[in-house]
């Protein structure tokens, strides 16, 4: 089952243009929006119960009322538009698609906090996404929705379209603060905490672009009208952006909630070449694995999803077939976590290029039965003790893989070779 | 701000609400390990090092980032453990991870002794055992600056070199480049760390990573030993540690002080010890002859006697002439002496007789020759301003003022020209420390050298001053004795004795008492001249000097204490103000 | 056992902090100085304009050399060793002249299921270079990068040109014959202009139907899979697609 909150104007003519937005009936939540006092609104999404989708799925609401109304200093908005979660390319559908609904969707979170300026950090590899989001900041620029006093409602809002520089960490919020204000992109410790001292000193929100664009919708429609989606405790819809081997690959929302199978089997026609699910990473790669039976029996949400051992994360499903090698796959991602390891703290900087290096040994046959412990005690010391959780983002993958998988891990060792794999791969010939 | 009472492997601390865990835990004597926390730079975060167990809390907290505040719940202050089983097994944990990547350089790193790793590492056992994968390659032995070496290979990534850079003195020559674990500590092509201040980076740098170019491979550390002290090189007066070996000085390192120099000093300051080591004046010398000190002191004691028309001590040929004695008050004594034959000791004249001091001598040795010029000296001239040329100050410690005791030369009344007296010329002139012949100085008044009889030196060097004289006499410098200055705060900072004397050299005080002796052996019945300790001389200083009455000099401590008994109005230029009311001091 | 290279191995890494230079002090042109100084209004402190800057300085000198670190350190008013860790630290910005052409191909999880592998030896092959490297003719440089977020299009090939810095575009799903004929069109069309290639196709929308046929299928990678699909046009990519 599919429902098209989030997706209701993909399929329009040039639903891009502020043109088709406006024919759809866009940008007239907002207004609705500014009828509403400050704390009303807030109040409103809290009832949605509209959690977090860029990963940790906080309560999008009361991270809101953390933002302290009276500030000396400017508050901000960062829109995460970095998408770099592998397996997540929602984010980049909404931008190209809909990318007004992200500029009402900011609108309406800036009246809420009492925000004067957003900035959107998009990833530096974004094209199309890129030039569809500053187009549309300019047509609605031109248009009186942004800028002094918004559409003559007293109500100031500059919008800055911001192009990062190409760094997996700069999603974690963070260090997205710090890439914005022009630095390496390296998370901060906390406290403080950004809606206390984020970007450039003042408080900050930061949400992800499907939460933001989630906002127009329920303040058009009410919270109740959006409880009637999802379960109880995850409301709503979700972008699911799915990937790997199956028929259909590509972007579905859906009701939270949704049997996984519904969504493999029915939406994305399956496994392909009529092969069987192995393994599925329910929430982007930094998420634990799922064995292909445990996938088929879990309910797509963040309790269910966390009671099966795993998370929902961004909503990046990674299908793996049956003739997928395991150590091969944890050996790609760890590959990613330690080329994205921002390099300050010791656990993550050291522990991702030793959980990489081996991994590629164990691939590469050259691997001891006693790799595996290490393995799993490395993870041990990386998760919960680093500054942001990449460190809990590598370490996951590689302690469910091995868990889940150690059979094939000790085959690797046994047979001194990738037993499944007939050619090498580049990275583990080539050099890091 | 409010305090808290925190509780930290069972025992219980009061402190401030905003002090961190790792500052907390010091005050109780206990070390939470820890690489990128530095008082002197905050928090940073990085290392993981200082992880410590919070009950009730499931996660590893970082003790720099924890403030004692942030213990207080609705139901208690939260106890934190350093040392418990858990803890042992995170910090475990980051050291294997530090390893992972880390050369095993240590017999032949030059930080082997003072390094926070291997210190570390001692404590927690060994396990390198399955660190079996290769490790990285960085860079070694680059000269990242003038004075400081990289080794990039055992940098643990802490920051705090960059942070100094970014936050002490704002030149930002380093930088962390790349990410994950190619990170590396660089500067710019062309920027080099060669700020004022660089060699700070070498003392915070936990490992050896960073080292000092000119002190590596010179000693291993745990050979040296560490005595409080003060720099000399400007009139801040920067805490520090001198650090010697075998009756050598090897290096300076900065002692917190946080009301003189914080955390640091600047790179000149740490090569002020030099004199220390080299050219030493170590034996008297005569016109450039060395001769045995007994000579000396009956050479230097007779013309002393000739000069001030005094004849009832020493003669020529060492032997003491007369052993009677008299209670003769020659302190002060200005009538006209030259009473010939007169045993007793009699009446002594200073006119014709003057002593040239500095700012780089000790408060003792300034107060010694004041007393010296008064009651040996028949009433002689004292006066004394610093020749060196000023140096650049600036913003962070640097004063222009090269010397260490500007202001307690002031306070004793002593800072004015020379000339005056000194163009006159006459039969004995003093000079106490200090080269007003060398090269860099030479003030326009020491062209009346020549008109003088004979010249005294009183220095710790072979230098100009002490080949133009007539008489070198050795004294030693301020890693040979204790001793105090007053910096340009006009605060009073003590040095300690770190060193045996070099040769023949002695406490200026005690070399003008033992002058004094044999210049008039009937000195020490009566009015005994001169202290037998420093402690004796203190209580002297402190009951007779008004800038300095009711100072305890054994209560000073390591930070020295502003003297704020001193008499109403300043004598240094620019410090005091016209009111009279206490100097303004340096935030 | 298979060769297993060492990271301790890459030359690169003790290049690790090589700068390279231009050979004199660069400028920006009026165009980009005016960017500039309107991107000084967008921030409260001119340090935030470093990433922007160095945007506009890769479009205009193509890479980030250490005299264009100078130029950026002086208008932002960083020291030149904190833009150097900036430079260092995003991988877009290149240290070193690259290719007219830049080809980014991922190889993260989605693309590596479905044949990035097969598809990099095959872009290896036609080019005539490595990973890392630049054909003699200085017309393409071949990288791979990290998931692009279009895993949908899986394996997904990011062709950027490098002087324009702004007009990537996403082509995929390849295969290896998708691969080579992309290669032979872009030299077609790079050759037909010698000013800077206008783009890929119409920028339409991220994604560029793939040239290519279905043919030689890697062993890892579905024969089932959806092919020529983009992420905007015809075909299933989108929950608005028909299905
Ligand atoms: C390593 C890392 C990478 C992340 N990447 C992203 C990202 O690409 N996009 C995103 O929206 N959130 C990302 N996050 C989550 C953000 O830190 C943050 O939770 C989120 O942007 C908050 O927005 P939300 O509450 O609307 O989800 C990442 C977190 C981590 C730790
Ligand atoms: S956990 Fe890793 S990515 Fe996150 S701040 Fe630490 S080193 Fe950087
Ligand atoms: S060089 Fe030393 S001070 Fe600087 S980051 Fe490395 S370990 Fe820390
Ligand atoms: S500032 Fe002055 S006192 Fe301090 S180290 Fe430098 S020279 Fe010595
Ligand atoms: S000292 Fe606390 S993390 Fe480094
Ligand atoms: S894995 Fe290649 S685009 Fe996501």
């Amino acid at each position: 089952m599919e429902v098209k909150l989030l997706t209701r104007n993909f399929d329009r003519p040039e639903s891009w243009t502020l043109d088709a937005y406006e024919k759809a009936g866009g940008y007239r939540a907002w207004k609705t929006a500014f009828a509403l006092e400050p704390e009303a609104l807030i109040q409103l999404v809290k009832d949605s119960g509209l959690r977090g989708r860029g990963g940790a799925g906080f309560p999008t609401g009361l991270k809101w009322s953390f933002v302290p109304k009276e500030s000396s200093s400017p508050k901000y908005l960062c829109v995460n538009a970095d998408e770099s979660e592998p397996g997540t390319f929602k984010d980049r559908y909404l931008l190209e698609k809909d990318p007004h609904a992200v500029i009402e969707g900011i609108l309406i979170c800036c009246w809420a906090v009492g925000i004067h300026h957003a900035y959107i950090y998009v990833r530096g590899e974004f094209g199309l996404p890129l030039f569809r989001l500053r187009d549309a900041v300019r047509e609605a620029y031109a248009k009186g929705y942004l800028g002094h006093d918004v559409d003559g409602h007293g109500f100031d809002l500059e919008v800055t379209v911001h192009r990062g520089g190409g760094a997996y960490i700069c999603g974690e919020e963070t260090g997205l603060i710090e890439s914005l204000e022009g630095k390496k992109g390296q998370p901060r410790i906390k406290p403080p905490f950004p809606a206390v001292k984020g970007a450039f000193g003042g408080p900050t929100v930061v949400n992800n672009v499907e939460t933001i664009t989630t906002l127009p919708w329920i303040v058009e429609h009410g919270a109740a009208e959006y409880r009637k989606f999802g379960t109880e405790k995850s409301p709503g819809t979700k972008l699911f952006s799915v990937s790997g081997h199956v028929v259909r690959p590509g972007v579905y929302e859906i009701p939270l909630g949704l049997p996984c199978k519904e969504l493999v089997y029915d939406l994305c026609g399956g496994i392909s070449g009529g092969r069987t699910m192995k393994a599925n990473i329910p929430g982007g790669s930094s998420v634990p694995v799922l064995t292909g039976a445990e996938a088929e029996a879990v309910n797509l949400d963040y309790e269910s999803l966390a009671a099966a051992g795993t998370m929902l994360g961004s909503g990046g499903m990674i299908v793996l077939d049956d003739e997928t090698c395991m150590v091969w796959t944890l050996a790609v991602l760890e590959k990613f976590y330690a080329h994205e390891s921002c390099g300050q703290c010791t656990p993550c900087r050291e522990g991702t290029g030793w959980l990489r290096d081996l991994v590629y040994r164990l691939e590469a046959g050259g691997g001891k039965s006693c790799d595996l412990e290490t393995i799993l005690s490395i993870t041990r010391n990386m998760m919960g003790t680093t500054i942001c959780v990449l460190a809990d983002a590598a370490a996951m993958p590689a302690a469910s893989f091995v868990q889940k998988f150690r059979g094939e891990f000790e085959a690797h060792v046994g047979a001194g070779h990738c037993p499944m794999r007939r050619r090498p791969a580049h990275f583990l010939t080539a050099a890091h | 701000m409010a305090e808290v009472t925190i509780q930290i492997d069972g025992r219980e601390v009061t402190v401030d609400a905003g002090m961190n865990l790792i500052e907390a835990a010091r005050r109780l004597g206990i070390m939470i390990p820890h690489f990128c926390y530095h008082p002197g730079l905050g928090v940073d975060g990085n290392c993981r090092m200082c992880l410590v167990e919070i009950e009730g809390q499931p996660k590893p907290a970082i003790a720099c980032n924890t403030f004692a505040r942030d213990l207080k719940t609705k139901d208690g202050v939260r106890p934190v453990h350093t040392v418990s089983p858990k803890v042992k097994e995170w910090q475990r944990a980051v050291l294997e991870f530090l390893f992972l990547n880390h050369p095993l350089d240590c017999p032949i790193c030059d930080q082997s002794g003072e390094c926070f790793l291997q210190d570390y590492y001692m404590a927690n056992g060994q396990y390198v055992s399955r660190l079996d994968t290769p490790k990285l390659h960085k860079r070694k032995v680059v000269d990242i600056g003038p004075r400081v070496k990289l080794d990039a290979e055992r940098c643990v990534l802490c920051g705090r070199c960059v942070r100094f850079c970014d936050a002490v003195t704002g030149t930002g020559e380093l930088s962390i480049v790349n990410r994950g674990n190619r990170s590396e500590i660089t500067s710019f092509p062309g920027l080099p760390l060669a700020n004022d201040y660089s060699l700070n980076t070498v003392d915070i740098c936990p490992v050896g990573a960073l080292t000092g170019s000119e002190f590596r491979f010179r000693k291993r550390v745990w050979l040296l030993s560490s005595t409080q002290s003060i720099c000399t090189g400007c009139a801040r007066g920067c805490n520090i540690y001198l650090e010697h070996a075998e009756g050598l000085a090897y290096r300076y390192r900065p002692r917190e002080n946080m009301e003189v120099n914080t955390y640091w000093m600047c790179d000149a300051g740490r090569q002020t010890f030099q004199p220390l080591n080299e050219e030493r004046l170590e034996v008297p010398e005569e016109r450039g002859k060395e001769i045995p000190i007994f000579e000396a002191l009956t050479r230097a004691a007779q013309w002393v006697n000739e000069a001030t028309g005094f004849t009832g001590g020493a003669t020529e040929g060492g032997r003491f002439a007369g052993g009677s004695v008299t209670g003769g008050n020659s302190a002060g004594g200005n009538s006209a002496g030259g009473l010939s034959g007169c045993a007793a000791g009699g009446e002594r004249d200073g006119s014709r007789v003057l002593v040239i001091l500095s700012p780089v001598s000790s408060q003792e040795t300034l107060f010694a020759a004041k007393r010296f010029a008064a009651e040996i000296l028949g009433g002689a001239g004292v006066a004394g301003i610093g020749t060196r040329p000023p140096g650049v100050e600036d913003k962070i410690l640097r004063k222009a003022d090269p010397y260490p005791n500007t202001a307690g030369l002031a306070l004793l009344g002593l800072a004015r020209d020379p000339e005056p007296e000194l163009a006159k010329g006459g039969r004995l002139l003093v000079i106490v420390e200090d080269d007003p012949l060398g090269e860099r100085q030479r003030p326009a008044w020491m062209q009346h050298l020549a008109g003088w009889e004979r010249v005294i030196y009183l220095g710790v060097n072979r230098n100009a001053t002490s080949a133009a004289a007539h008489l070198a006499l050795p004294v030693t410098p301020h890693s040979e004795c204790d001793g105090t200055y007053v910096n340009f705060q006009e605060r009073l900072q003590r040095f300690r004795k770190a060193i045996t004397p070099r040769g023949d050299a002695l406490w200026a005080p005690e070399l003008f008492r033992r002058i004094a002796v044999a210049a008039d052996p009937g000195i020490h019945a009566g009015r005994p001249f001169g202290w037998l300790s420093f402690n004796a001389l203190w209580k002297d200083l402190a009951a007779s000097e008004p800038a300095f009455a009711g100072t305890e000099v054994a209560k000073l401590g390591g930070v020295g204490q502003t003297l704020v008994t001193r008499a109403a109005g300043s004598a240094i230029d620019g410090v005091g103000d016209a009111a009279g009311g206490p100097a303004p001091r340096e935030a | 056992m298979q060769p297993f290279a060492t990271p301790a191995e890459d030359p690169a890494l003790r290049e690790a902090c090589r700068l390279e230079s231009m050979g004199g002090p660069v400028a920006f042109s009026a165009a980009g100085q005016a960017e500039l100084e309107r991107l000084f209004t967008r921030y409260p402190t001119r340090e935030a304009v470093v990433v922007p800057a160095l945007w506009i300085a890769q479009r205009e000198f193509g890479w980030i050399s250490a005299e264009v670190i100078t130029l950026v350190s002086g208008l932002c008013g960083v020291a030149p060793s904190h833009v150097y860790g900036v430079v260092s630290f995003y991988t877009m910005f290149h240290r070193r002249p690259r290719g007219r052409i830049h080809l980014q191909l991922c190889t993260n999880l989605s693309c590596q299921l479905r044949g990035a592998e097969h598809v990099l030896n095959c872009l290896r092959e036609k080019l005539g270079i490595e990973l890392g490297g630049t054909t003699a003719d200085g017309l393409f440089s071949l990288d791979e990068v990290e998931c692009l977020a279009a895993c949908e299009l899986a394996p997904v090939l990011q062709v950027t040109e490098t002087r324009r810095a702004e007009n990537d575009s996403l082509v995929g799903p390849l295969d290896g014959e998708a691969a080579r004929i992309l290669i032979d069109e872009l030299r077609v069309q790079a050759e037909a202009s010698p000013a800077p290639v206008a783009s890929v196709g119409p920028v339409a929308d991220s994604a560029h139907r793939c040239p290519g046929v279905p043919g030689d299928m890697p062993t890892n990678m579905s024969s089932g899979g959806v092919r020529g699909v983009t992420s905007g046009g015809p075909g299933r990519a989108s929950s608005g697609g028909a299905h």
